[in-house]
């Protein structure tokens, strides 16, 4: 955070080689986690990409090396929905560009800037500001894995449906589901391994989500009282 | 010759006498009981239907119980109150686009057999657009060519949630029972599509190709896999593999029919879900073993101990010894849904209706 400013084609470049290695890795990641049990629906496989920019996209973010800033947070979540459209079209059979790739689109880049303004936000009542990025991808690795590490639990403490319901909708992994209309908790290991199946749960709604995704981020990244010195 | 008159008035007497207890008759007096409580359940699922129509706010516990009234006793029609009408305009309201009836993303599958099922049950033909696109929304989501699946693969002809590719034995005799009672054409491609998931979920080897198949002739939830650990076979999934079979199409001497009863048989008990962990799916199960019994069409069978029960009688009179105060059925092992009364209640009163139908 506090290296001196790099210029602006330096800034650039570093911008459109994250952005191609993600690209790259939303290719072919998932052509390596080959489904044995038989062939990957469409939605699997939409939802198992946009996992993987979403997670790169943060890991990869040039911000976190360079001087970061708002303006980069919202241009970088754009490009990582650009780079999720892309990979999108071409997993399509048939190029057609569906409902529920354009949904995992928007939750891209709703998640993306949600996720920057988390961090601007901690910026702001943290001193030890390097650590902030390594803060955010604690916080997304335990949100988004969180139906997996509750679930010894979820039939001894969260025995209601209602507090069911809150815990996963914690999890942005119940968002993208309800987004893509893909019940992931009912897929093959989820529904072998974890107690989710024989439970009754619902999705959040994705609009009010989305909706909600998007005023957090606003507020974080636009109220110039958070974020200060980032 | 007299002594020979005088024994076989005797031993005639005793038969007629037998046949009154246990013989392929229901009970008469047990059946005038099960209409009763038929009624009660019915009133617990007026008093508990929710504003908007449904129960449970689910397209498939709704389905269900508006099923549990059109099909009792009192042949419930839509003219007959807002307990129809309203479920009716529930579920149309979760009508979707591609043919799907369901209020969420989850358990499709389910909801839109469901719904259909029940649909059909109210002989109005204003549904029969409904119910055909969701017709054609199950057979869509059965596994075949179309989606890459060969037939030599395991989940071939397998129909899941529908939100995913798995299927399993639970998703796929649900939505081939909504096909057959609305009348699919018994030369669809998909009964034998479906016959191949079917076989290959038997543990039988001499009918499933798959490695791990024992030979007890029960089912297990999916190829390869069951919740009661390992492959091992439970009742509620072999009445529902029994009765899938039977909707495909097969007789009682295909093997893999045989075989399916000889395990219920073997394994016969209305006092928990056999082979299952204690209790769990124990309402699934007596739902399942009320339609596999009456599509068997055998009044009678012989547990393992040779001892004849007329299954009629012992499935109604279960149900009726825990049915609760509030006039309700519930399972106190909540999972697979079997904590939500109304369709625990409503699962009970469809169990009761086949049993009390004698005329298959």
């Amino acid at each position: 955070m506090t290296n001196p400013a790099p210029s602006a084609r330096n800034q650039v470049l570093a911008f459109l080689l994250a952005w191609f290695l993600i690209v790259l890795a939303g290719f072919w990641a998932p052509s390596m986690c080959i489904d044995s049990a038989g062939p990957v629906s469409l939605k699997a496989d939409l939802m198992l990409r946009t996992i993987i920019v979403i997670g790169l996209g943060y890991l990869l973010y040039p911000g976190w090396q360079l001087q970061p800033s708002r303006i980069q947070a919202l241009f970088w979540s754009f490009m990582l929905a650009l780079a999720y459209l892309t990979i999108a079209i071409y997993v399509d059979d048939n190029s057609v560009f569906t409902a529920t790739a354009l949904n995992a689109t928007i939750a891209i880049f709703l998640l993306s800037l949600f996720l920057h303004g988390v961090v601007i936000s901690l910026s702001a009542l943290s001193t030890r500001k390097g650590m902030l990025p390594l803060c955010g991808i604690w916080i997304f690795v335990l949100l988004f894995t969180l139906p997996l590490w509750v679930a010894p639990w979820v039939e001894t403490a969260i025995v209601t449906p209602a507090r069911l319901n809150i815990m996963l909708w914690s999890s942005p992994l119940s968002y993208l589901a309800a987004m893509l209309d893909y019940d992931y908790l009912r897929q093959q290991w989820f529904y072998q391994h974890l107690p989710y199946g024989a439970l009754r749960y619902d999705y959040p709604d994705a609009r009010y989500y989305s909706i909600g995704l998007l005023i957090v981020s606003l507020i974080t990244l636009v109220n110039p009282k958070l974020g200060k010195g980032l | 010759m007299k002594l020979y008159k005088s024994v076989s008035a005797f031993f005639i007497s005793v038969a007629i006498s037998y046949g009154a207890v246990a013989g392929p008759a229901m009970d008469p007096e047990l059946k005038g009981k099960s209409n009763q409580a038929v009624d009660l359940g019915l009133h617990y699922l007026r008093e508990h239907q929710a504003e908007n129509g449904s129960w449970s706010n689910s397209v498939g516990v709704t389905g269900l119980a508006l099923r549990a009234f059109l099909e009792s006793h009192r042949q419930y029609k839509e003219e007959d109150g807002p307990f129809i009408t309203k479920s009716i305009k529930f579920i149309l309201s979760q009508v979707k686009p591609n043919g799907a009836i369901s209020e969420s993303i989850q358990n499709v599958s389910y909801n839109t057999a469901v719904a259909i099922t029940a649909l059909k049950a109210t002989n109005n033909p204003a549904y029969a657009e409904v119910i055909g696109n969701g017709q054609k929304f199950i057979k869509g989501i059965q596994l075949d060519e179309s989606k890459d699946y060969s037939p030599d693969h395991q989940y071939y002809g397998g129909i899941g949630y529908g939100g995913d590719e798995r299927p399993d034995m639970s998703n796929q005799y649900v939505a081939l029972e909504a096909l057959k009672k609305t009348e699919v054409d018994s030369n669809d491609p998909v009964w034998q599509r479906a016959l191949k998931f079917i076989s290959r979920s038997q543990n039988n080897s001499e009918t499933n190709d798959q490695a791990w198949a024992k030979n007890d002739g029960g089912f297990t939830y999916m190829p390869g896999y069951s919740p009661n650990g390992e492959t091992n076979s439970y009742g509620g999934m072999t009445h529902a593999g029994l009765v899938s079979l039977l909707f495909a199409g097969l007789d009682k001497d295909d093997p893999r029919v045989t075989a399916a009863y000889s395990w219920i048989k073997q394994n016969y008990t209305l006092e928990h879900n056999p082979g299952a962990l204690k209790d769990q799916g124990l309402f699934y199960y007596y739902n399942a073993f009320a339609k596999s019994m009456f599509a068997y069409g055998e009044p009678e069978i012989t547990d393992g101990n040779g001892i004849v029960h007329n299954w009629r009688n012992d499935l109604v009179g279960k149900l009726l010894s825990i049915q609760a105060a509030d006039r309700s059925w519930v399972n106190e092992v909540a999972r697979w849904w079997e904590g939500d009364k109304n369709l625990v209640t409503a699962w009970s009163i469809i169990g009761l209706n086949y049993a009390t139908n004698e005329s298959p």
